[in-house]
């Protein structure tokens, strides 16, 4: 116990300087090691992904041995948790960090991304992909990717929405032929609530999606680059408002189908579905079904239309994104890679979920779902399920338009607690319409509510 | 048997000087341990406190693009319409956590307190056991514990009407469900603080009350409430500023259930989503100092009407 310490903080300070410098060396060869390895080898491809779109990952690490992949998963900014956004915003503040390509979940990343202040998304119809194969997408498909005349994302796939059925269910509650108008569907619900069976949910975060969308009415219309039409009391929205407000609440519950107890509530009880494309997978998945019917496979009606006269419309639920980073060192590889991604015909119609939104492989994937045998012989008058498909596909209305903010998180967070306590649909238009307007005034837009 | 938590809960309140005159440590040795300890903590409140709180303050200050903004980032702040409302949220899971604090571990310490020391020690053991959870996992059990459909304890919710998650996350329901989850996660350790602050109470002055007469409830409100209102303070000190920051409950539990909770529901989320969905870190880092205000206003008016610093 010599001294007052002084000497052992000396020894401690030249210690910790030691490490100090041995760590930093270290750190500096390592690095240095890496960049010289890097130069010499084969160019570097960086892209984030979600978990459903790993096959068509490893299919083109496959398919491209002189690239090297750099794949990152990622939640694929699924419900507008914006995940995406943070990993932008912080790559955007250090300069390094971002991908080359990125697929994303979520349509309002096309705005949000593309547009100030992320600026992260490179445009692709100024050269890096042909307009002869931009032009092959489905109609109107890539219009949620362009803003100003420019192109910022591809399509992986539609995600357009159907009417989804069970004909067993149908038989067994009455229900002799597929409804094609929503009037039609909704007095089908006084049928298949008498026999415990639902036609649909609402309370889902994407219920603006299948209802309001598909019925043109405007609660995301962006009418000129920064304006945005928000207007509730349309007549497309008040109707269909009082249409699902006349719905029984045990035909329509309020429920959401990804929640832990969807399917053992309701799982053997779909009789109808209004819902996305690739929500025909979903379904046998949602637990076992009625004794008497052993089938929980579901087959595709056309989309709903409000009048049988009337021009058929639809809306879409998700439907990923691809997009090039702007920021990308090697954009022309990058831009190669992003069409084979959203083009290529076995990524595209073996292992994909979704129906492609480029056309040329629509009939590729209608054959390969056939094959699977996941979904139900049509009834007799109905479309098959490439009909349906196609119908869907070429029926997206163009007047829901991508924006910044994401409009299932206000549903979800907004509207879902109103319905869940008893509130309409009719006030659940209010709710969503004011928190939207916040939202989209907040991003420096103009909103017309007229 | 108490001395020995009483020695180490003792530590902040009787003056080190003291033990120093006992020569039980060597004056130099003390010192220099003292130094080593404190640098080790002083190297990481300036790497992960200082510097970005100073950071913080001058990005509060600038604008976007760079330059000095004077209040803009704070106006633009003021006004979003999601501020008012997040700052009603957390004031509301403040009066219900805080309340809950003050009078269930106070009431749940006095009880421990008067326990037989082995029973007592089991029970810390099992209070605290919750606390030793990460923030996140214990979000999940709560997840778990409110879905009606899932919950060991559905009866119980049923019995208030709530047969859905979408029932038990309503709105006016969060305060109380995010004080629930702070509580449960929190309590524990707070409960073997004030166990140790009433240990410190002297044995003779309770002896002394109760040949006065005093029965276990008179002692507990006239002489151990007062002795442990500086580590009441404390708690609450420490409550507040951790809860004005409220973060991962309301994230994690908007997440899994697909966005039920609002992602700007506290201030703190709201400064997150302006500065990584909106890609504004200015008007964040504005929201973030005005918490670290009210943090430091909290603190400073407990302090001063406690008499905190002042030793006995």
């Amino acid at each position: 116990m010599r001294g007052t310490g002084r000497p052992r903080s000396l020894r401690s300070v030249r210690l910790a300087a030691a490490v100090a410098f041995v760590v930093g060396a270290s750190v500096m060869s390592v690095g240095l090691g890496s960049t010289a390895a890097n130069a010499a080898s084969k160019p570097t491809l960086t892209i984030w992904y979600d978990t459903a779109r790993k096959p068509m990952v490893d299919a083109y690490i496959k398919a491209n041995p002189n690239v090297k992949v750099v794949a990152v998963l990622k939640d694929g900014d699924s419900n507008g948790d914006g995940t995406y956004q943070s990993a932008f915003a912080l790559a955007n503040r250090v300069g390094h960090g971002w991908p080359d390509i990125y697929f994303s979940e979520q349509n309002n990343d096309a705005a949000s991304l593309s547009q100030p202040p992320f600026n992260d998304a490179a445009v692709l119809n100024n050269g890096l992909i042909s307009s002869s194969v931009l032009n092959k997408f489905a109609k109107g498909s890539l219009s949620l990717c362009t803003f100003g005349g420019k192109v910022y994302c591809l399509r992986n796939d539609l995600a357009s929405n159907v009417l989804w059925y069970n004909p067993a269910l149908m038989a067994q509650d009455g229900i002799t032929s597929v409804p094609t108008t929503w009037q039609e569907w909704a007095a089908d619900g006084a049928l298949a609530a008498a026999h415990g069976d639902i036609i649909g949910t609402q309370g889902d975060s994407w219920d603006a999606d299948v209802y309001y969308w598909g019925n043109e009415c405007p609660l995301s219309q962006q009418t000129a680059l920064g304006s945005l039409t928000i207007n509730p009391n349309s007549s497309n929205c008040t109707g269909m408002a009082a249409l699902l407000d006349g719905i029984s609440r045990d035909a329509l519950p309020v429920a959401y189908m990804f929640s832990s107890t969807f399917g053992s509530q309701y799982g053997g009880k779909i009789v109808f579905y209004p819902g996305a494309g690739w929500m025909g997978g979903v379904f046998p998945g949602l637990g076992s079904c009625k004794t008497s019917n052993p089938d929980c496979t579901m087959a595709a009606g056309y989309p709903l239309k409000w009048t049988s006269t009337g021009p058929a419309v639809t809306g879409a639920i998700g439907g990923g994104l691809w997009f090039a980073s702007s920021h990308s060192k090697n954009l022309k590889l990058a831009a190669a890679a992003l069409q084979w991604f959203a083009t290529d015909s076995v990524a595209q119609s073996k292992l994909s979920p979704g129906y492609p939104a480029y056309g040329p492989d629509d009939a590729a994937w209608i054959a390969a779902q056939d094959a699977s045998g996941s979904y139900a012989k049509p009834v007799a008058g109905a479309p098959t399920l490439a009909q349906a498909f196609s119908a869907a596909a070429n029926s997206i209305w163009a007047g829901w338009s991508a924006v910044p903010y994401a409009n299932d998180q206000i549903w979800a967070s907004s509207v879902v607690p109103s319905l869940s306590s008893g509130g309409t649909q009719a006030a659940a238009l209010g709710i969503f319409a004011s928190a939207a307007t916040n939202l989209a005034r907040s991003d420096g837009y103009q909103v017309k509510t007229k | 048997m108490k001395v020995s938590s009483t020695a180490s809960i003792s530590a902040g309140t009787t003056p080190a000087r003291n033990r120093r005159v006992d020569g039980a440590l060597p004056v130099g040795g003390s010192r220099s341990a003292g130094y080593y300890f404190v640098s080790l903590y002083a190297v990481l409140l300036i790497l992960f406190g200082v510097i970005p709180t100073g950071y913080a303050i001058f990005l509060a200050f600038t604008k976007t693009g760079g330059g000095f903004a004077a209040a803009l980032n704070f106006t633009r702040a003021f006004n979003d319409f999601r501020f008012l409302p997040a700052f009603q949220h957390i004031a509301e899971f403040l009066v219900v956590w805080m309340s809950a604090e003050v009078i269930l571990i106070l009431i749940l310490a006095l009880m421990l307190h008067s326990l037989s020391t082995r029973t007592s020690a089991f029970f810390r053991f099992l209070f605290y056991m919750p606390g030793a959870l990460a923030g996140a996992a214990s979000v999940l059990v709560w997840l778990f514990m409110l879905d009606p459909t899932l919950s060991p304890g559905h009866l119980f919710l049923k019995g208030f009407g709530l047969s859905q998650l979408n029932l038990v996350l309503l709105p006016g329901h969060l305060p109380f469900v995010f004080a629930l989850i702070a509580f449960w996660t929190g309590a524990g350790g707070w409960i073997v603080v004030m166990y140790g602050a009433l240990n410190n109470i002297p044995e003779e002055l309770l002896e002394a009350a109760k040949l006065d007469g005093a029965n276990a409830l008179q002692s507990a409100i006239r002489i151990k409430l007062p002795l442990i209102k500086k580590w009441v303070a404390y708690m609450l000190i420490l409550s507040f500023a951790g809860g004005t920051q409220l973060f991962v409950e309301p994230q994690l539990v908007g997440q899994a259930s697909a966005g039920l909770v609002s992602n700007t529901w506290t201030p703190n989320q709201l400064a997150y989503y302006i500065a990584f969905n909106n890609d504004n870190f200015n008007e964040a880092a504005a929201i973030s100092v005005i918490l670290l205000v009210l943090g430091l206003g909290g603190a400073t008016f407990l302090v001063w009407r406690t008499k905190f610093f002042e030793i006995n």
